[in-house]
């Protein structure tokens, strides 16, 4: 509760200072450094995930703000499962949101291919997005600056009456320079998207515009067509369909993505992003029943719950519910995971790729960065 | 003269205009009330109105929903498969998933691949199941529209458009359900349309219908939730308030998801009466169970009356824990945190201040026994209980809440007993509660000063640090935890230990950390004022250590200053004791650059601190260190004492030196952490807490006493006029800057219109140098002083 007045002050004076803090954006450059997703619905990054990050020397975040479905009760795009910034106040203000002032966050928003179908109007919705964008720029700004007892800062100078203790705040502020859009646009919603992407740019002058681009969209290139944009994250995972029970794995299969890949280069520059989830596909009787997120090798393996089949196989031993399916004995689970050993030979194979400057990871998951040893490939990729 | 007038003092290290705390920010509950589990959690005791706001959304009503929407599915439809189609989709995610259909293999969209449920939905057949479920949601998404376009913010909410879509919205889906009503002929759906049309017809007050379709699906079949919801709409549309008492109390058993509703609208005072409407024991053991729940005071004899009536009354264990917490807040919030019992600041605000502090704390006293003996009585009944077998308490939890009110009671021995009584098969938060238990037995039983009570004490603090951020305030109650075993520590003098216990608990609003605190002082609270010397080496050998003990290394995690704060403190407290070769070597070891640079120092120890000004155009430039200017200190009075010929000018200096280090000056920072406006005329400046505690210290500070007596010994040193002068007017100076007026002065000054107050204070402070005035006269420094300034020269200018 202390504090509570400040924060309509300070709100008041952070809704002036946003407008001509937008305009003093640094210049946009090809992005270098280990950059990650971070793909929640609230966001809580803690002392212990920064001091790894530190150490990655992580730069920026793509931060997922929100998505944008098709809601047919209004008949309009609207933005849906907003990244609950944790209501960083609680009592006190918590340092969790805070951490991430350090990096520069790029805001991300998913697109739900649908809205596209429908016939929307490019600049209303890129003007209605951005709108938000800032509003969250600025609630996220205002989080990480040190406006309560932050005993990591303790000893820099006391904040709100002295303009440079604003710094981290307005830093923050200025280190975002890009915005990127996520859609698995088609042929058929292809222009929808393009003039949706435009409209974007014009909406925030001075602002990096960058897209998304799937292996499909890559390797289809005509049909898909180049986005217009300043450049590009090429998703390096999710390579077939979870649903189908021939495929070998869904998240990552090294014949499909030589595949995909075999057309290497793209005329926009792109930033390769690599998997670093798994699931399980689960299955009864040849019919598909629902991911098992962040199911592993390591949660089955030596489980009395699990009995391999195959590679990447198991079936079910008994009757379980299980990631809110019930399970019959005799089921099966397919492991959607790309290993350490094929993430790094991705990073090299992908290194060989003029138009992929850089790479990035999706998502942020500390024990699996550990795992994959996150900092190697980064280091060897290094452009 | 004229900044002398203003008040300009620093700003005050405000990080906010105002502070005020909630109870719930540092009310004591040293049992989790968790320990009953989470589904009563909105009701656990609070010094709000309630202890959340969010009724209970996978409690037994819609479990059962679940379960009768999979048995009409079949085809192993799984509840929740169900719940994940009901419950957890928005109305337009179900519209797109519809829309987005099921591929040519069977396989449905993305949102709900592998339910069985949805699947079941997407058959033709089933069309009828699918159209009811739109309409239902449909019905619910109208009735809690919020705005009609997500993108605008919300305080641009057009609220009439959204009360005519919403309305629209209703209007639409009422009348297809009133048609589906009449058409459809499965029972299953037929029934679930007659439910919503009773819900309708309540909110459209329409008693004759609401009856009809009660007493015709709902009346005769009590079991599934259907009727419980049905009966729970009854009591808002029964005229006998008895009645609806009653089957509010009902509901709240039978209905999870409407229990804040049941909560808000039941009149305890109606309570008694509503008994007649009770059928069994059972029911009449509700009805006073919602009535103690409403309880804020004391309940026993409620629960005592329910415990007669019903020993399966489910709400008893959410009695007796809410009882306990009570007891914690009456007797402990006060007492470890020195806020008093928590309450509500809005609410109280006016209350809490039109008594003296002393008049409250009489009635503290007061009613700190009366909680004590019914504390006894409460502890007494659950005694009661834990003897008994069965009921709605398990024995485990009886053990566990005996044996935790013999510990409030400081019975340890007693205490034991019960706690030794839970078993291993206990749930886990009961087996979670027991570390706390542990822990209050180790201050209780054990001496805590030694190594391997500190051992277990690491261990079990490092137990409760882990669950601390899994329940509701579990922080808080973790702080206070620390905070009580700080206390514990510096009881036996342990002073060291206590520092770090309570760094641990700094976020946790206590009395003294009511204030304007910045962190930086937030992390030296409290050894500033508190601590010697070897009391931060102490802290500092710990910090250390190489080979530190599981105990330690709790310790020395908590929050803590930085080893260049220590050693300013250090320094600081030899500085305060005028032990200025002590104060010299504790800043040399100081960064340099660190009071340049950090915290306040960068902006407040920056003026020449040999000149008295407080113009800002004259500050001149502070020495390159705290550890410089000290050591200019040492060096002017050793050569006052060796060379007397320096002895005046000397002594001058460090007059103003120690004048300009006292609260008036502008170099305060060298001896206190804060500055505030007239924290020199009061104990306690309300939300400002930096002042010194000892009156030695207060003399020196604010009466500036160091600083007069090294001037007198300059103006005994000589007789010239112009020293003299020099010293006096600096006296008058500072007793017009630290004057308090009396009452009749006070009094008088309230009399006045209110811009006549500022010339009734300049007279005050002007009369300070009327002396002065009339005695040097002839001399230079008093022309210099008036041609200067313009106020003096107004009152005593020739």
């Amino acid at each position: 509760m202390k504090k509570a007045l400040l924060l309509a002050v300070v709100l008041g004076l952070t809704v002036l200072l946003s407008a001509s803090l937008l305009r003093k954006k640094e210049t946009v450059k090809t992005p270098s450094g280990c950059s990650f997703y971070y793909w929640k619905t609230s966001l809580s990054f803690d002392k212990a995930e920064k001091a790894l990050a530190d150490s990655l020397g992580l730069k920026r975040l793509y931060l997922r703000y929100f998505d944008v479905d098709w809601s047919p009760t209004l008949e309009m795009p609207v933005p849906v499962g907003k990244l609950d910034l944790g209501n960083n106040y609680n009592g006190s203000f918590n340092q969790v949101v805070a951490h991430i002032g350090d990096y520069q966050v790029i805001p991300t928003i998913y697109l739900v291919n649908r809205v596209f179908e429908k016939n929307i109007n490019a600049d209303t919705l890129a003007a209605q997005i951005s709108r938000k964008i800032a509003g969250y720029n600025v609630d996220l700004s205002y989080q990480t600056a040190d406006w309560g007892n932050n005993y990591e800062r303790a000893e820099e100078p006391s904040v709100w009456y002295l303009p440079d203790s604003l710094m981290p705040y307005t830093q923050f502020q200025n280190r975002i320079n890009e915005i990127q859009l996520d859609c698995d646009w088609t042929p058929k919603t292809r222009d929808r998207y393009f003039k949706f992407l435009k409209a974007m740019k014009k909406a925030n002058p001075g602002m990096a515009i960058s897209c998304t681009v799937r292996l499909h969209q890559f390797r289809d290139r005509e049909q898909a067509g180049i986005p217009p944009a300043d450049r590009g994250t090429l998703m390096c995972y999710n390579m077939a369909a979870p649903k189908d029970f021939a495929t070998r794995d869904a998240v990552f299969d090294e014949a499909l993505v030589n595949g995909y890949l075999k057309n290497g280069e793209y005329p926009l520059a792109l930033e390769a992003a690599l998997p670093l989830f798994s699931w399980g596909a689960l299955f009864h009787e040849n019919q598909f029943k629902g991911l098992a997120a962040g199911l592993s090798e390591k949660d089955v393996k030596g489980n009395p719950l699990f009995a391999p089949v195959s590679e990447g196989k198991y079936r079910f031993t008994q009757d379980t519910v299980f990631a809110n399916a019930y399970m019959r004995q005799g089921d099966l689970v397919r492991l959607d995971e790309a290993s350490p050993e094929e993430v790094a030979a991705l990073a090299g194979q992908l290194s060989k790729i003029k138009a992929v400057k850089n790479i990035s990871f999706f998502d942020w998951n500390p024990s699996r960065i550990r795992e994959y040893h996150v900092h190697e490939i980064c280091k060897k990729f290094g452009r | 003269m004229i900044v002398f007038l203003g008040l300009l003092l620093p700003l005050p290290f405000a990080n906010a205009c105002g502070i005020s705390y909630i109870g719930e920010d540092y009310r004591v509950a040293l049992l989790n009330p968790y320990v009953i589990g989470d589904e009563y959690s909105a009701f656990f005791y609070s010094a709000e109105w309630l202890n959340s706001y969010e009724n209970d959304k996978k409690g037994g009503d819609r479990k059962r929903n679940c379960e009768a929407w999979a048995a009409y599915a079949g085809s192993g439809v799984t509840a929740s498969e169900v719940r994940a189609v009901l419950y957890d989709t928005p109305y337009d995610d179900l519209l797109n998933a519809v829309s987005e259909g099921v591929d040519a293999n069977g396989v449905n969209s993305q949102r709900f691949s592998g339910n069985a449920f949805f699947q079941f939905l997407m058959k033709k057949e089933k069309r009828a199941a699918l159209d009811y479920l739109l309409l239902a949601k449909g019905y619910e998404q109208f009735s809690s529209l919020e705005s009609t376009d997500p993108w605008a913010d919300y305080w641009a909410t057009d609220s009439e458009k959204v009360m005519s879509e919403s309305e629209r919205g209703k209007k639409d889906v009422k009348s297809k359900m009133n048609k589906q009503f009449k058409l459809v002929k499965d029972p299953f759906l037929k029934r679930r349309y007659a439910y919503q049309l009773l819900v309708m017809s309540r909110y459209d007050s329409n008693a004759e219908r609401f009856e009809q379709l009660y007493a015709e699906h709902f009346r005769a079949d009590k079991k599934d939730a259907l009727s419980a919801w049905a009966t729970f709409h009854r009591a808002a549309i029964v005229e006998d308030s008895l009645e609806a008492n009653y089957l509010l109390a009902l509901s709240f058993r039978d209905c999870p998801e409407k229990r804040i509703y049941c909560y808000q609208h039941f009149k305890k005072d109606l309570a008694i009466r509503s008994l007649a409407y009770c059928k069994n024991n059972e029911e009449k053991a509700m009805v006073m169970a919602l009535a103690a729940l409403r309880n804020p005071g004391r309940a026993l004899s409620q629960i005592e009356e329910i415990q007669s009536l019903d020993v399966n009354c489910p709400l008893l264990p959410l009695l007796l824990v809410r009882e306990t917490n009570k007891l914690e807040d009456w007797l402990l919030t006060d007492e470890v945190t020195g806020m008093g019992t928590a309450f509500y600041p809005e609410e109280n605000m006016d209350e809490k201040w039109e008594w003296s502090t002393d008049q409250w704390a009489e009635y503290r006293k007061l009613n700190k026994q009366k909680d004590g003996q019914y504390l006894a009585q409460v502890r007494q009944f659950v005694v009661g209980v834990a003897s008994q077998k069965g009921g709605a308490l398990s024995g485990d939890l009886a053990n566990l809440l005996v044996g935790h009110l013999f510990l409030m009671e400081k019975k340890g021995k007693d205490a034991e007993k019960y706690l030794q009584s839970i078993s291993i098969k206990a749930t886990p938060q009961v087996t979670e509660q027991q570390a706390t238990e542990q822990l209050l037995m180790l201050m209780n039983k054990s001496d805590i000063t030694r190594p391997e009570v500190k051992a277990e004490l690491a261990e079990l603090l490092g137990k409760l640090g882990k669950i601390k951020d899994k329940y509701r305030r579990g922080d808080r109650d973790f702080w206070v935890i620390t905070l009580i075993l700080s206390q514990e520590y510096q009881q036996k003098g342990d002073l060291l230990t206590a520092f770090f216990l309570h760094n641990h608990s700094l976020e946790l609003p206590t009395f003294q950390r009511n204030d304007y605190g910045t962190a930086y002082y937030e992390l030296i609270r409290f050894l500033d004022w508190t601590a010697t010397e070897k009391d931060i080496d102490n802290i500092l050998a710990l910090l250390e250590k190489k080979d530190k003990t599981a105990f330690e290394r709790y310790l020395t995690a908590a929050p803590l200053p930085s080893r260049n704060a220590l050693l300013d403190l250090r320094g600081t407290i030899s500085f305060r004791k005028n032990d200025l070769p002590a104060a010299v070597s504790a800043f040399e070891k100081v960064d340099k650059d660190f009071w340049k640079t950090k915290y306040e120092f960068r902006y407040h120890l920056v003026s020449d601190p040999f000149t008295v000004s407080r113009d800002s155009l004259k500050r001149g430039v502070f020495p390159a260190s705290k550890a410089e200017f000290v050591k200019r200190l040492i060096d002017l009075e050793n050569e006052a004492k060796s060379n007397p010929s320096k002895l005046t000018n000397n002594y001058f200096m460090l007059g103003t030196a120690w004048l300009n280090c006292s609260y008036v000056g502008k170099t305060w920072m060298m001896f206190s952490y804060g500055n505030s406006v007239m924290e020199n005329e009061m104990e306690r400046w309300f939300n400002y807490s930096y002042q010194p505690t000892s009156k030695e210290m207060k003399d020196i500070y604010y009466g500036a006493n160091r600083a007069f007596e090294y001037f007198d010994k300059a103006k005994a040193s000589t007789k010239e006029k112009e020293v003299h002068a020099k010293v006096d007017y600096l006296r008058a100076w500072h007793q017009s800057l630290s004057y308090k007026l009396t009452q009749a002065e006070e009094d008088e000054m309230h009399s006045l219109d209110w811009d006549k107050q500022g010339a009734f204070l300049l007279d005050k402070e002007m009369s300070y140098f009327r002396e002065w005035a009339k005695a040097y006269k002839s001399t230079g420094y008093y022309k210099d002083r008036v041609t200067t300034c313009p106020v003096l020269a107004t009152y005593y200018g020739e």
